[in-house]
Protein backbone atom coordinates (compact mmCIF):
# COMPACT_ATOMS: atom_id res chain seq x y z
CA UNK A 1 0.00 0.00 0.00
CA UNK A 2 1.27 3.41 -0.81
CA UNK A 3 0.31 6.73 0.63
CA UNK A 4 -2.07 8.99 -1.19
CA UNK A 5 0.62 11.36 -2.41
CA UNK A 6 2.53 8.45 -3.91
CA UNK A 7 -0.45 7.03 -5.72
CA UNK A 8 -1.13 10.40 -7.30
CA UNK A 9 2.47 10.70 -8.49
CA UNK A 10 2.38 8.93 -11.87
CA UNK A 11 0.09 11.54 -13.45
CA UNK A 12 2.17 14.48 -12.19
CA UNK A 13 5.46 12.65 -12.32
CA UNK A 14 6.93 14.63 -15.22
CA UNK A 15 6.03 17.94 -13.58
CA UNK A 16 7.53 16.77 -10.29
CA UNK A 17 10.67 15.77 -12.09
CA UNK A 18 10.98 19.14 -13.81
CA UNK A 19 10.47 20.80 -10.43
CA UNK A 20 13.16 18.70 -8.82
CA UNK A 21 15.65 19.76 -11.45
CA UNK A 22 14.49 23.39 -11.50
CA UNK A 23 14.85 24.05 -7.77
CA UNK A 24 18.64 23.52 -7.60
CA UNK A 25 19.05 25.54 -10.79
CA UNK A 26 17.13 28.45 -9.26
CA UNK A 27 19.31 28.25 -6.16
CA UNK A 28 22.43 28.37 -8.34
CA UNK A 29 21.03 31.36 -10.20
CA UNK A 30 20.30 33.19 -6.93
CA UNK A 31 23.80 32.36 -5.73
CA UNK A 32 25.27 33.82 -8.94
CA UNK A 33 23.09 36.91 -8.51
CA UNK A 34 24.15 37.27 -4.87
CA UNK A 35 27.81 37.02 -5.79
CA UNK A 36 27.39 39.82 -8.30
CA UNK A 37 25.48 42.04 -5.89
CA UNK A 38 27.60 41.55 -2.76
CA UNK A 39 30.93 41.15 -4.52
CA UNK A 40 33.91 38.98 -3.82
CA UNK A 41 34.24 39.95 -0.16
CA UNK A 42 31.10 38.01 0.78
CA UNK A 43 30.32 35.53 -1.95
CA UNK A 44 32.29 33.81 -4.70
CA UNK A 45 30.38 32.75 -7.81
CA UNK A 46 29.31 29.10 -8.16
CA UNK A 47 31.93 28.56 -10.86
CA UNK A 48 34.77 30.06 -8.77
CA UNK A 49 33.65 27.97 -5.83
CA UNK A 50 33.66 24.83 -7.94
CA UNK A 51 37.17 25.58 -9.25
CA UNK A 52 38.44 26.27 -5.75
CA UNK A 53 36.89 23.03 -4.53
CA UNK A 54 38.57 21.00 -7.28
CA UNK A 55 41.80 22.80 -6.45
CA UNK A 56 41.28 21.89 -2.79
CA UNK A 57 41.48 18.23 -3.73
CA UNK A 58 44.19 18.55 -6.40
CA UNK A 59 46.40 20.91 -4.46
CA UNK A 60 45.40 19.19 -1.25
CA UNK A 61 44.65 22.17 1.02
CA UNK A 62 41.27 20.69 1.87
CA UNK A 63 42.13 16.99 2.08
CA UNK A 64 43.54 16.94 5.59
CA UNK A 65 40.62 18.90 7.07
CA UNK A 66 38.19 16.68 5.23
CA UNK A 67 39.83 13.54 6.62
CA UNK A 68 39.72 14.93 10.16
CA UNK A 69 36.05 15.85 9.91
CA UNK A 70 34.99 12.62 8.20
CA UNK A 71 36.92 10.47 10.68
CA UNK A 72 35.41 12.35 13.61
CA UNK A 73 31.98 12.00 12.04
CA UNK A 74 32.29 8.25 11.47
CA UNK A 75 33.55 7.55 14.98
CA UNK A 76 31.02 9.80 16.72
CA UNK A 77 28.15 8.50 14.60
CA UNK A 78 29.00 4.85 15.20
CA UNK A 79 29.10 5.41 18.94
CA UNK A 80 25.82 7.35 18.78
CA UNK A 81 24.12 4.61 16.78
CA UNK A 82 25.31 1.72 18.92
CA UNK A 83 24.59 3.43 22.24
CA UNK A 84 21.31 5.01 21.09
CA UNK A 85 19.88 1.84 19.58
CA UNK A 86 20.99 -0.30 22.50
CA UNK A 87 19.65 1.97 25.23
CA UNK A 88 16.49 2.63 23.16
CA UNK A 89 15.73 -1.08 22.90
CA UNK A 90 16.50 -1.71 26.56
CA UNK A 91 14.23 1.14 27.67
CA UNK A 92 11.60 0.10 25.13
CA UNK A 93 11.49 -3.38 26.61
CA UNK A 94 10.62 -2.08 30.06
CA UNK A 95 7.66 0.19 30.58
CA UNK A 96 8.96 1.11 34.02
CA UNK A 97 12.41 2.32 32.94
CA UNK A 98 10.97 4.04 29.91
CA UNK A 99 8.64 6.08 32.09
CA UNK A 100 11.47 6.92 34.50
CA UNK A 101 13.89 8.08 31.81
CA UNK A 102 11.64 9.55 29.14
CA UNK A 103 11.25 13.03 30.69
CA UNK A 104 15.02 13.35 31.20
CA UNK A 105 15.78 12.20 27.67
CA UNK A 106 13.18 14.43 26.03
CA UNK A 107 14.28 17.31 28.23
CA UNK A 108 17.94 16.95 27.34
CA UNK A 109 17.00 16.59 23.68
CA UNK A 110 15.22 19.93 23.74
CA UNK A 111 18.03 22.05 25.24
CA UNK A 112 20.39 23.85 22.85
CA UNK A 113 23.24 21.43 23.28
CA UNK A 114 25.88 23.91 22.20
CA UNK A 115 25.53 25.53 25.63
CA UNK A 116 27.15 22.43 27.13
CA UNK A 117 30.03 22.47 24.64
CA UNK A 118 32.42 24.31 27.00
CA UNK A 119 32.11 21.42 29.45
CA UNK A 120 33.13 18.96 26.73
CA UNK A 121 36.08 21.19 25.87
CA UNK A 122 37.26 21.35 29.47
CA UNK A 123 36.97 17.60 29.91
CA UNK A 124 38.24 16.35 26.56
CA UNK A 125 40.54 19.19 25.48
CA UNK A 126 40.85 20.96 22.16
CA UNK A 127 41.43 17.88 20.00
CA UNK A 128 39.39 15.25 18.22
CA UNK A 129 38.21 13.64 21.48
CA UNK A 130 35.98 16.51 22.41
CA UNK A 131 34.61 16.70 18.84
CA UNK A 132 33.73 13.00 18.94
CA UNK A 133 32.19 13.33 22.39
CA UNK A 134 30.18 16.42 21.47
CA UNK A 135 29.13 14.96 18.10
CA UNK A 136 27.88 11.86 19.92
CA UNK A 137 26.01 13.94 22.48
CA UNK A 138 24.47 16.08 19.75
CA UNK A 139 23.33 13.12 17.65
CA UNK A 140 22.47 10.31 20.03
CA UNK A 141 19.07 11.61 21.13
CA UNK A 142 16.99 11.15 17.99
CA UNK A 143 18.45 7.65 17.60
CA UNK A 144 17.54 6.84 21.19
CA UNK A 145 14.12 8.49 21.16
CA UNK A 146 12.96 7.05 17.84
CA UNK A 147 14.22 3.57 18.72
CA UNK A 148 12.36 3.79 22.00
CA UNK A 149 9.15 4.99 20.35
CA UNK A 150 9.46 2.38 17.60
CA UNK A 151 9.59 -0.27 20.34
CA UNK A 152 6.10 0.76 21.40
CA UNK A 153 4.78 0.09 17.88
CA UNK A 154 5.63 -3.60 18.06
CA UNK A 155 2.43 -5.55 17.54
CA UNK A 156 1.50 -7.67 20.59
CA UNK A 157 -0.03 -10.27 18.29
CA UNK A 158 3.33 -10.63 16.51
CA UNK A 159 5.01 -11.27 19.83
CA UNK A 160 2.31 -13.82 20.70
CA UNK A 161 2.90 -15.58 17.39
CA UNK A 162 6.62 -15.70 18.16
CA UNK A 163 5.92 -17.11 21.60
CA UNK A 164 3.44 -19.71 20.36
CA UNK A 165 5.94 -20.88 17.75
CA UNK A 166 8.47 -21.38 20.52
CA UNK A 167 11.03 -18.79 19.40
CA UNK A 168 14.05 -18.25 21.63
CA UNK A 169 14.77 -14.81 23.11
CA UNK A 170 17.39 -14.16 20.44
CA UNK A 171 15.09 -15.32 17.63
CA UNK A 172 12.34 -13.06 18.92
CA UNK A 173 14.74 -10.14 18.92
CA UNK A 174 16.23 -10.83 15.50
CA UNK A 175 13.15 -12.04 13.63
CA UNK A 176 10.35 -10.00 15.17
CA UNK A 177 11.59 -7.01 17.18
CA UNK A 178 14.22 -5.79 14.72
CA UNK A 179 12.04 -5.93 11.59
CA UNK A 180 9.18 -4.31 13.52
CA UNK A 181 11.20 -1.32 14.66
CA UNK A 182 13.31 -0.93 11.51
CA UNK A 183 11.19 1.75 9.79
CA UNK A 184 11.25 3.99 12.89
CA UNK A 185 14.85 3.13 13.59
CA UNK A 186 15.99 4.28 10.15
CA UNK A 187 14.34 7.68 10.65
CA UNK A 188 16.22 7.93 13.94
CA UNK A 189 19.46 7.01 12.21
CA UNK A 190 18.93 9.68 9.57
CA UNK A 191 18.12 12.42 12.10
CA UNK A 192 20.96 11.20 14.30
CA UNK A 193 23.35 11.52 11.39
CA UNK A 194 22.30 15.10 10.61
CA UNK A 195 22.65 16.15 14.24
CA UNK A 196 25.97 14.37 14.81
CA UNK A 197 27.31 16.09 11.71
CA UNK A 198 25.94 19.44 12.87
CA UNK A 199 27.46 18.99 16.32
CA UNK A 200 30.87 18.23 14.91
CA UNK A 201 30.92 21.14 12.46
CA UNK A 202 29.72 23.56 15.15
CA UNK A 203 32.33 22.20 17.54
CA UNK A 204 35.06 22.63 14.95
CA UNK A 205 33.93 26.17 14.15
CA UNK A 206 33.84 27.06 17.81
CA UNK A 207 37.05 25.56 19.11
CA UNK A 208 39.28 23.14 17.27
CA UNK A 209 42.69 22.96 15.69
CA UNK A 210 41.65 21.10 12.56
CA UNK A 211 38.68 20.02 10.49
CA UNK A 212 36.47 21.63 7.88
CA UNK A 213 34.59 23.71 10.48
CA UNK A 214 37.84 25.11 11.81
CA UNK A 215 39.12 26.06 8.34
CA UNK A 216 35.76 27.52 7.46
CA UNK A 217 36.13 30.09 10.24
CA UNK A 218 39.79 30.65 9.37
CA UNK A 219 38.98 31.47 5.74
CA UNK A 220 36.12 33.70 6.81
CA UNK A 221 38.41 35.70 9.08
CA UNK A 222 41.07 35.98 6.37
CA UNK A 223 38.41 36.78 3.76
CA UNK A 224 39.26 33.86 1.46
CA UNK A 225 35.68 33.72 0.35
CA UNK A 226 36.21 31.22 -2.46
CA UNK A 227 37.79 28.68 -0.08
CA UNK A 228 35.10 29.31 2.51
CA UNK A 229 32.40 28.57 -0.03
CA UNK A 230 34.27 25.53 -1.31
CA UNK A 231 34.22 24.08 2.21
CA UNK A 232 30.54 24.88 2.63
CA UNK A 233 29.83 23.11 -0.67
CA UNK A 234 31.71 20.01 0.42
CA UNK A 235 29.79 19.92 3.73
CA UNK A 236 26.49 20.32 1.91
CA UNK A 237 27.40 17.54 -0.51
CA UNK A 238 28.28 15.12 2.28
CA UNK A 239 24.99 15.83 4.06
CA UNK A 240 22.97 15.59 0.84
CA UNK A 241 24.45 12.28 -0.29
CA UNK A 242 23.96 10.59 3.08
CA UNK A 243 20.44 11.95 3.42
CA UNK A 244 19.51 10.76 -0.05
CA UNK A 245 20.78 7.29 0.83
CA UNK A 246 18.60 7.27 3.95
CA UNK A 247 15.55 8.39 2.00
CA UNK A 248 16.03 5.55 -0.47
CA UNK A 249 16.28 3.02 2.38
CA UNK A 250 13.23 4.48 4.09
CA UNK A 251 11.16 4.37 0.90
CA UNK A 252 12.14 0.75 0.39
CA UNK A 253 11.19 -0.17 3.95
CA UNK A 254 7.88 1.62 3.58
CA UNK A 255 7.10 -0.30 0.43
CA UNK A 256 8.00 -3.55 2.14
CA UNK A 257 6.12 -2.91 5.35
CA UNK A 258 3.06 -1.28 3.81
CA UNK A 259 1.42 1.59 5.62
CA UNK A 260 2.70 0.39 9.01
CA UNK A 261 6.05 1.89 8.03
CA UNK A 262 5.09 5.47 8.81
CA UNK A 263 6.30 5.82 12.33
CA UNK A 264 7.15 9.43 12.76
CA UNK A 265 7.29 12.34 10.42
CA UNK A 266 10.03 14.26 12.15
CA UNK B 1 -6.50 -35.66 23.80
CA UNK B 2 -6.56 -32.20 25.32
CA UNK B 3 -7.57 -31.84 28.94
CA UNK B 4 -8.23 -28.62 30.77
CA UNK B 5 -8.24 -29.21 34.46
CA UNK B 6 -9.55 -26.56 36.88
CA UNK B 7 -7.92 -23.86 34.75
CA UNK B 8 -8.08 -20.45 36.45
CA UNK B 9 -6.57 -17.04 35.94
CA UNK B 10 -6.74 -14.08 38.25
CA UNK B 11 -5.11 -10.84 37.14
CA UNK B 12 -3.54 -8.35 39.45
CA UNK B 13 -2.40 -10.67 42.22
CA UNK B 14 1.34 -10.06 41.95
CA UNK B 15 1.56 -6.45 40.86
CA UNK B 16 0.50 -3.35 42.69
CA UNK B 17 -2.93 -3.08 41.06
CA UNK B 18 -5.72 -1.77 43.16
CA UNK B 19 -8.10 -4.55 42.26
CA UNK B 20 -7.86 -8.14 41.12
CA UNK B 21 -9.89 -9.53 38.27
CA UNK B 22 -10.97 -13.12 38.19
CA UNK B 23 -10.94 -13.65 34.42
CA UNK B 24 -11.28 -17.41 34.16
CA UNK B 25 -12.33 -19.68 36.98
CA UNK B 26 -12.18 -23.45 37.24
CA UNK B 27 -12.46 -24.50 33.60
CA UNK B 28 -12.74 -28.26 33.05
CA UNK B 29 -12.98 -29.76 29.58
CA UNK B 30 -11.78 -32.86 27.80
CA UNK B 31 -11.48 -32.75 24.04
CA UNK B 32 -11.03 -35.98 22.12
CA UNK B 33 -8.65 -36.37 19.25
CA UNK B 34 -10.08 -35.05 16.00
CA UNK B 35 -12.94 -33.25 17.70
CA UNK B 36 -14.11 -29.77 16.76
CA UNK B 37 -15.16 -27.86 19.87
CA UNK B 38 -16.29 -24.23 20.00
CA UNK B 39 -16.32 -21.93 22.97
CA UNK B 40 -18.90 -19.15 22.91
CA UNK B 41 -19.45 -16.49 25.50
CA UNK B 42 -20.34 -12.85 26.04
CA UNK B 43 -17.84 -10.03 25.55
CA UNK B 44 -15.30 -9.79 28.30
CA UNK B 45 -16.00 -13.28 29.64
CA UNK B 46 -12.39 -14.38 29.46
CA UNK B 47 -12.53 -16.30 26.18
CA UNK B 48 -9.25 -14.84 25.02
CA UNK B 49 -7.67 -15.38 28.41
CA UNK B 50 -8.67 -19.03 28.18
CA UNK B 51 -7.19 -19.20 24.67
CA UNK B 52 -3.90 -17.78 25.92
CA UNK B 53 -3.91 -20.10 28.92
CA UNK B 54 -4.31 -23.20 26.78
CA UNK B 55 -1.57 -22.02 24.41
CA UNK B 56 0.55 -21.33 27.48
CA UNK B 57 1.22 -17.75 26.45
CA UNK B 58 0.27 -16.87 30.01
CA UNK B 59 0.63 -18.80 33.25
CA UNK B 60 -2.54 -20.03 34.92
CA UNK B 61 -3.09 -19.01 38.53
CA UNK B 62 -4.41 -22.47 39.14
CA UNK B 63 -5.05 -25.72 37.29
CA UNK B 64 -3.32 -27.29 34.32
CA UNK B 65 -3.43 -28.14 30.63
CA UNK B 66 -2.64 -31.71 29.61
CA UNK B 67 -1.99 -33.14 26.20
CA UNK B 68 -2.24 -36.94 26.01
CA UNK B 69 -1.74 -37.05 29.74
CA UNK B 70 1.34 -34.82 30.11
CA UNK B 71 1.04 -31.43 31.72
CA UNK B 72 2.46 -28.63 29.58
CA UNK B 73 4.32 -25.74 31.11
CA UNK B 74 5.39 -23.75 28.03
CA UNK B 75 4.12 -23.22 24.46
CA UNK B 76 3.95 -26.72 23.06
CA UNK B 77 4.69 -27.71 19.48
CA UNK B 78 1.65 -29.98 19.49
CA UNK B 79 -0.52 -26.89 19.80
CA UNK B 80 -0.90 -24.39 16.96
CA UNK B 81 -2.50 -20.99 17.50
CA UNK B 82 -4.43 -18.74 15.12
CA UNK B 83 -5.05 -15.25 16.41
CA UNK B 84 -7.94 -12.86 16.01
CA UNK B 85 -6.04 -9.85 14.72
CA UNK B 86 -3.94 -9.79 11.62
CA UNK B 87 -0.87 -11.63 12.73
CA UNK B 88 1.06 -12.04 9.50
CA UNK B 89 4.44 -10.33 9.41
CA UNK B 90 4.23 -7.47 6.91
CA UNK B 91 7.98 -7.57 6.26
CA UNK B 92 7.82 -11.14 4.94
CA UNK B 93 6.16 -12.50 1.80
CA UNK B 94 3.28 -14.98 2.04
CA UNK B 95 5.52 -18.01 1.66
CA UNK B 96 8.09 -16.62 4.09
CA UNK B 97 5.31 -16.12 6.63
CA UNK B 98 4.09 -19.67 6.18
CA UNK B 99 7.53 -21.23 6.49
CA UNK B 100 8.52 -18.96 9.40
CA UNK B 101 7.99 -21.52 12.17
CA UNK B 102 9.84 -24.22 10.26
CA UNK B 103 12.75 -21.88 9.62
CA UNK B 104 12.96 -21.03 13.32
CA UNK B 105 13.07 -24.73 14.06
CA UNK B 106 15.99 -25.25 11.71
CA UNK B 107 14.20 -27.09 8.90
CA UNK B 108 16.29 -26.77 5.73
CA UNK B 109 15.18 -24.50 2.95
CA UNK B 110 14.09 -27.04 0.30
CA UNK B 111 11.97 -28.96 2.74
CA UNK B 112 10.33 -25.97 4.36
CA UNK B 113 9.58 -24.37 0.96
CA UNK B 114 7.93 -27.56 -0.16
CA UNK B 115 5.82 -27.91 2.97
CA UNK B 116 4.90 -24.21 2.90
CA UNK B 117 3.78 -24.53 -0.74
CA UNK B 118 1.56 -27.49 0.16
CA UNK B 119 -0.09 -25.54 2.96
CA UNK B 120 -0.54 -22.45 0.80
CA UNK B 121 -2.35 -24.66 -1.70
CA UNK B 122 -4.43 -26.23 1.08
CA UNK B 123 -5.69 -22.84 2.24
CA UNK B 124 -6.41 -21.77 -1.32
CA UNK B 125 -3.69 -19.18 -1.80
CA UNK B 126 -1.82 -20.79 -4.68
CA UNK B 127 -0.32 -18.08 -6.83
CA UNK B 128 0.09 -15.64 -3.93
CA UNK B 129 3.34 -17.15 -2.59
CA UNK B 130 5.43 -14.07 -3.26
CA UNK B 131 2.78 -11.45 -2.48
CA UNK B 132 3.15 -9.21 0.55
CA UNK B 133 0.51 -9.62 3.27
CA UNK B 134 -0.05 -5.87 3.06
CA UNK B 135 -1.46 -6.36 -0.45
CA UNK B 136 -3.93 -9.02 0.72
CA UNK B 137 -7.40 -8.68 2.26
CA UNK B 138 -8.15 -9.53 5.88
CA UNK B 139 -9.59 -12.91 4.90
CA UNK B 140 -6.55 -13.79 2.84
CA UNK B 141 -4.29 -12.76 5.72
CA UNK B 142 -6.17 -15.17 7.97
CA UNK B 143 -5.62 -17.89 5.38
CA UNK B 144 -1.90 -17.15 5.57
CA UNK B 145 -2.05 -17.30 9.38
CA UNK B 146 -3.87 -20.64 9.22
CA UNK B 147 -1.29 -22.02 6.77
CA UNK B 148 1.50 -20.81 9.05
CA UNK B 149 -0.05 -22.78 11.90
CA UNK B 150 -0.85 -25.88 9.82
CA UNK B 151 2.66 -26.16 8.42
CA UNK B 152 3.92 -26.98 11.92
CA UNK B 153 1.66 -30.03 11.80
CA UNK B 154 0.04 -29.47 15.20
CA UNK B 155 -2.25 -32.08 16.79
CA UNK B 156 -4.42 -29.36 18.25
CA UNK B 157 -5.32 -26.04 16.66
CA UNK B 158 -6.52 -23.21 18.88
CA UNK B 159 -8.36 -20.42 17.12
CA UNK B 160 -9.36 -17.17 18.80
CA UNK B 161 -12.21 -15.63 16.78
CA UNK B 162 -10.12 -16.06 13.64
CA UNK B 163 -12.88 -14.73 11.40
CA UNK B 164 -14.13 -12.12 13.86
CA UNK B 165 -12.90 -9.15 11.88
CA UNK B 166 -14.21 -10.37 8.53
CA UNK B 167 -17.44 -9.69 6.70
CA UNK B 168 -20.27 -12.22 6.79
CA UNK B 169 -19.69 -13.81 3.36
CA UNK B 170 -15.94 -14.21 3.86
CA UNK B 171 -16.68 -15.65 7.26
CA UNK B 172 -19.01 -18.30 5.84
CA UNK B 173 -16.62 -19.25 3.08
CA UNK B 174 -13.63 -19.48 5.41
CA UNK B 175 -15.71 -21.51 7.86
CA UNK B 176 -16.46 -24.06 5.17
CA UNK B 177 -12.83 -24.14 4.11
CA UNK B 178 -11.82 -24.67 7.71
CA UNK B 179 -14.07 -27.74 7.87
CA UNK B 180 -12.44 -29.10 4.72
CA UNK B 181 -8.97 -28.48 6.18
CA UNK B 182 -10.05 -30.07 9.44
CA UNK B 183 -11.18 -33.22 7.55
CA UNK B 184 -8.01 -33.35 5.50
CA UNK B 185 -5.62 -32.89 8.42
CA UNK B 186 -7.54 -34.76 11.12
CA UNK B 187 -6.48 -32.13 13.67
CA UNK B 188 -8.34 -31.36 16.88
CA UNK B 189 -9.77 -27.85 16.78
CA UNK B 190 -10.73 -25.60 19.67
CA UNK B 191 -12.50 -22.59 18.25
CA UNK B 192 -13.31 -19.46 20.23
CA UNK B 193 -16.09 -17.33 18.81
CA UNK B 194 -18.86 -14.97 19.84
CA UNK B 195 -21.12 -16.10 17.00
CA UNK B 196 -23.68 -18.78 17.87
CA UNK B 197 -24.31 -19.53 14.20
CA UNK B 198 -20.64 -20.01 13.51
CA UNK B 199 -20.29 -22.35 16.49
CA UNK B 200 -23.31 -24.42 15.44
CA UNK B 201 -22.19 -24.48 11.84
CA UNK B 202 -18.71 -25.76 12.61
CA UNK B 203 -18.50 -27.78 15.80
CA UNK B 204 -19.23 -31.15 17.37
CA UNK B 205 -19.65 -29.65 20.81
CA UNK B 206 -20.18 -26.12 22.03
CA UNK B 207 -19.09 -24.86 25.44
CA UNK B 208 -21.04 -21.85 26.69
CA UNK B 209 -19.09 -19.53 28.96
CA UNK B 210 -20.61 -17.39 31.67
CA UNK B 211 -19.88 -13.70 32.20
CA UNK B 212 -16.86 -12.95 34.38
CA UNK B 213 -15.54 -14.92 36.16
CA UNK B 214 -15.54 -17.13 33.05
CA UNK B 215 -16.82 -20.61 33.76
CA UNK B 216 -18.42 -23.21 31.52
CA UNK B 217 -22.12 -22.86 32.05
CA UNK B 218 -22.86 -25.83 29.87
CA UNK B 219 -21.26 -27.97 27.18
CA UNK B 220 -23.79 -28.76 24.45
CA UNK B 221 -23.58 -31.66 21.99
CA UNK B 222 -24.36 -30.51 18.49
CA UNK B 223 -26.94 -32.94 17.08
CA UNK B 224 -26.60 -31.76 13.48
CA UNK B 225 -25.17 -34.40 11.12
CA UNK B 226 -22.22 -33.69 8.86
CA UNK B 227 -21.72 -32.49 6.22
CA UNK B 228 -23.60 -29.40 7.26
CA UNK B 229 -25.31 -28.79 3.96
CA UNK B 230 -27.88 -26.07 3.39
CA UNK B 231 -30.51 -28.74 3.88
CA UNK B 232 -29.16 -29.66 7.31
CA UNK B 233 -28.88 -26.02 8.29
CA UNK B 234 -32.47 -25.45 7.15
CA UNK B 235 -33.92 -28.04 9.52
CA UNK B 236 -35.79 -27.35 12.74
CA UNK B 237 -32.97 -28.96 14.68
CA UNK B 238 -30.70 -26.12 13.63
CA UNK B 239 -33.08 -23.50 14.93
CA UNK B 240 -33.62 -25.49 18.10
CA UNK B 241 -29.97 -25.61 19.01
CA UNK B 242 -29.38 -21.98 18.06
CA UNK B 243 -32.30 -20.95 20.26
CA UNK B 244 -31.14 -23.12 23.10
CA UNK B 245 -27.66 -21.64 23.00
CA UNK B 246 -29.07 -18.15 22.82
CA UNK B 247 -31.20 -18.86 25.88
CA UNK B 248 -28.07 -19.92 27.73
CA UNK B 249 -26.14 -16.95 26.52
CA UNK B 250 -28.68 -14.18 26.86
CA UNK B 251 -28.51 -13.64 30.61
CA UNK B 252 -24.71 -13.92 30.54
CA UNK B 253 -24.44 -11.39 27.73
CA UNK B 254 -26.52 -8.95 29.73
CA UNK B 255 -24.34 -9.49 32.77
CA UNK B 256 -21.24 -9.05 30.62
CA UNK B 257 -22.50 -5.80 29.17
CA UNK B 258 -23.38 -4.49 32.59
CA UNK B 259 -19.90 -5.35 33.90
CA UNK B 260 -18.40 -3.52 30.97
CA UNK B 261 -20.50 -0.43 31.53
CA UNK B 262 -19.72 -0.38 35.23
CA UNK B 263 -16.02 -0.64 34.48
CA UNK B 264 -16.19 2.20 32.00
CA UNK B 265 -18.11 4.35 34.44
CA UNK B 266 -15.45 3.64 37.04
CA UNK B 267 -12.65 4.49 34.64
CA UNK B 268 -14.18 7.79 33.67
CA UNK B 269 -14.92 8.67 37.26
CA UNK B 270 -11.48 7.62 38.48
CA UNK B 271 -8.67 10.18 38.96
CA UNK B 272 -6.07 10.45 36.23
CA UNK B 273 -3.54 7.72 35.88
CA UNK B 274 -5.62 5.03 37.50
CA UNK B 275 -6.89 3.67 34.20
CA UNK B 276 -3.51 2.29 33.32
CA UNK B 277 -3.37 0.17 36.40
CA UNK B 278 -6.99 -0.79 36.35
CA UNK B 279 -8.56 -4.00 35.23
CA UNK B 280 -6.89 -5.76 32.33
CA UNK B 281 -9.24 -6.90 29.63
CA UNK B 282 -10.99 -10.13 30.27
CA UNK B 283 -11.41 -10.83 26.57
Amino acid sequence: MSTRSETSLPGNWSIVRIGRIAVPLIILALWQLGAEVYGQFALATPLETFETMVDGFQDGWMVEDLLVTVTTLIVAYLIAVVSGVWVGIMLGLSRFWQEVFEPVILGTYSIPKITLFPIFLLIFGLGMDSMVAFGWFHGVFPVLILTMSAMTTIDDTHMNVAQSLGLSQWQRFKEVIVPSILPGLVIGLRLGFSLTFLGIVIGEMFAARAGLGHSLMLYMETVQVDRMLAIITVLVLIAAVINAAFYIIEARLRRRAGSSGDVAAM
Amino acid sequence: MLELHDLSKTYGLNDSSVSTVNAVDGIDLTIEEGEFVSIIGPTGCGKSTLFELIGRLIEPTDGEVRIDGDTITEPDERIGMVFQDTSTFPWLSVIENVEFGLKMNGVDKTERRERAREMIELVGLKGFEDASPTELSGGMNQRVAIARTLVMNPDIILMDEPFGALDEQTRLILGEELLRIWRETGATILFVTHSINEAVHLSDRIAVMSARPGRFKEVVENPLPRPRTDEVLGKDEYNEIVNRLWDELRSESKKGLQQKMEEEAQEHGAPEGVQEHGAPEGA
